[in-house]
C-alpha cells in the first residue's frame, strides 16, 4: 500500500509544505497534547473553585473556548473563500481552497458544542431548555451558516459557480450573526468573569485550537489524496476509450 | 487535597451538565480525528491501487 506521506502538495510554499508534514508527523503527539491540555484545565478548575461555587465556571470553561473558535474559525473560513473567488484563478483547486473546506466541519463540531452547551449553561437557572438570549441566537445563526457552506459544496459541482457563491455566503453571514447578536434578548445568565480568561481556560483554548489544527491538516490530506484519485480515474479512463 | 477530592466528587445540576459537556466534546473529538485517520487511509490505498493498476497498463504496453 502506497504511504500517505508519499502524496505531494502542489501550489504550496516549503514552509506551508513542512508546516503539513510536522503535523501529519506528529499526529498522536498532538492529539495527546490537546487531550491533556484540556485535562490540565478542567481539574486546575476544579481544583482552584471554593466550595461555594456554583459550577458555572466548569461549563463556562469549555463553552467560551468553543464559542471563541467556532467563530474564528468561521472568519478565517470567510476569508479564505473570499480570496480564493476574488484573487487566485477561478475554478481551481488551490490550497487555501482546500483548507476552507476542510475548516468547515471541524467549525461546525465546535459549534454544536458552543450551542450545547450554552442551553445546559441556561437550564439550571431558568429552568428551560432553549432560551433565545443573544449568544445562543448568534450561536445558532453560526451553526446554520456552516451547515449552509457545507451544504452548498455538497451541491453545487461546478467549481468557478461554487466558489462565487461560497465566498458570498460566507460574506453574508457575518452580518447575519451580528445581528442575531444583536437583535436577540439579553443573557440569560452571565458567565462567571473570571472563567473567560483564567489559565485554565487558555489551556482549554489550546487543546482545542490543537485538535482543531490536527483535524484540519488530516481532512485536507484526505481531500488531496481523494483528489488525485479522481485525476487517477479520469487519466486512465482517457486511456481506455482512446 | 482532600477538599479537591471533594470539589471534584461534586454532584449537583451545573457539575453533571458540565461532565456531560466535557463527554460530549471528547467523543465528537475523537470520533471526528478518528473518521479522519480511516479516510486517509483509505483514500491513501486506493490512491495507490490506481497508481500500481496504472504501472501494470504501461508494463504490459512495453512488453
Amino acid at each position: 500500500m502506497r504511504s500517505w506521506r508519499a502524496a505531494r502538495f502542489p501550489k504550496s510554499g516549503p514552509l506551508a509544505r513542512s508546516c503539513f508534514s510536522f503535523v501529519e508527523r506528529h499526529v498522536a503527539a498532538l492529539c495527546a497534547g490537546a487531550a491533556l491540555s484540556c485535562l490540565i484545565g478542567v481539574l486546575t478548575t476544579f481544583a482552584g473553585e471554593p466550595a461555594t461555587a456554583s459550577g458555572l465556571s466548569r461549563i463556562a470553561l469549555i463553552h467560551a473556548p468553543a464559542a471563541a473558535l467556532s467563530l474564528a474559525l468561521y472568519g478565517a473560513v470567510t476569508l479564505l473563500l473570499c480570496f480564493c473567488a476574488q484573487v487566485q484563478p477561478p475554478g481551481r483547486a488551490t490550497a487555501l481552497w482546500r483548507i476552507a473546506r476542510a475548516v468547515l466541519p471541524t467549525g461546525t463540531i465546535l459549534g454544536l458544542v458552543a450551542v450545547a452547551t450554552q442551553f445546559l449553561f441556561d437550564r439550571p437557572a431558568t429552568g428551560a431548555w432553549w432560551v433565545w438570549d443573544r449568544e445562543l441566537a448568534s450561536e445558532t445563526v453560526l451553526l446554520v451558516l456552516y451547515f449552509g457552506l457545507i451544504g452548498l459544496h455538497a451541491a453545487i459541482d461546478d467549481r468557478r459557480r461554487l466558489q462565487r457563491a461560497a465566498a458570498a455566503a460566507a460574506l453574508a453571514g457575518i452580518p447575519a450573526v451580528l445581528g442575531a447578536y444583536a437583535l436577540g434578548g439579553p443573557a440569560a445568565l452571565a458567565a462567571p468573569a473570571t472563567a473567560a480568561f483564567s489559565a485554565s481556560s487558555i489551556l482549554v483554548t489550546l487543546g482545542l485550537s490543537l485538535y482543531a489544527l490536527t483535524a484540519v491538516v488530516l481532512r485536507v490530506r484526505c481531500l488531496m489524496l481523494e483528489q488525485q484519485r479522481e485525476a487517477a480515474f479520469g487519466f486512465a479512463a482517457c486511456r481506455s476509450s482512446a | 487535597m482532600n477538599g479537591f477530592w471533594q470539589q471534584l466528587l461534586r454532584i449537583d445540576a451545573y457539575s453533571l451538565y458540565a461532565c456531560g459537556a466535557y463527554v460530549l466534546t471528547a467523543g465528537l473529538a475523537a470520533a471526528e480525528l478518528g473518521l479522519l485517520l480511516a479516510r486517509r487511509r483509505m483514500a491513501a490505498g486506493e490512491a495507490g491501487g490506481q497508481e500500481s493498476k496504472a504501472a501494470g497498463h504501461k508494463l504490459e504496453r512495453a512488453r
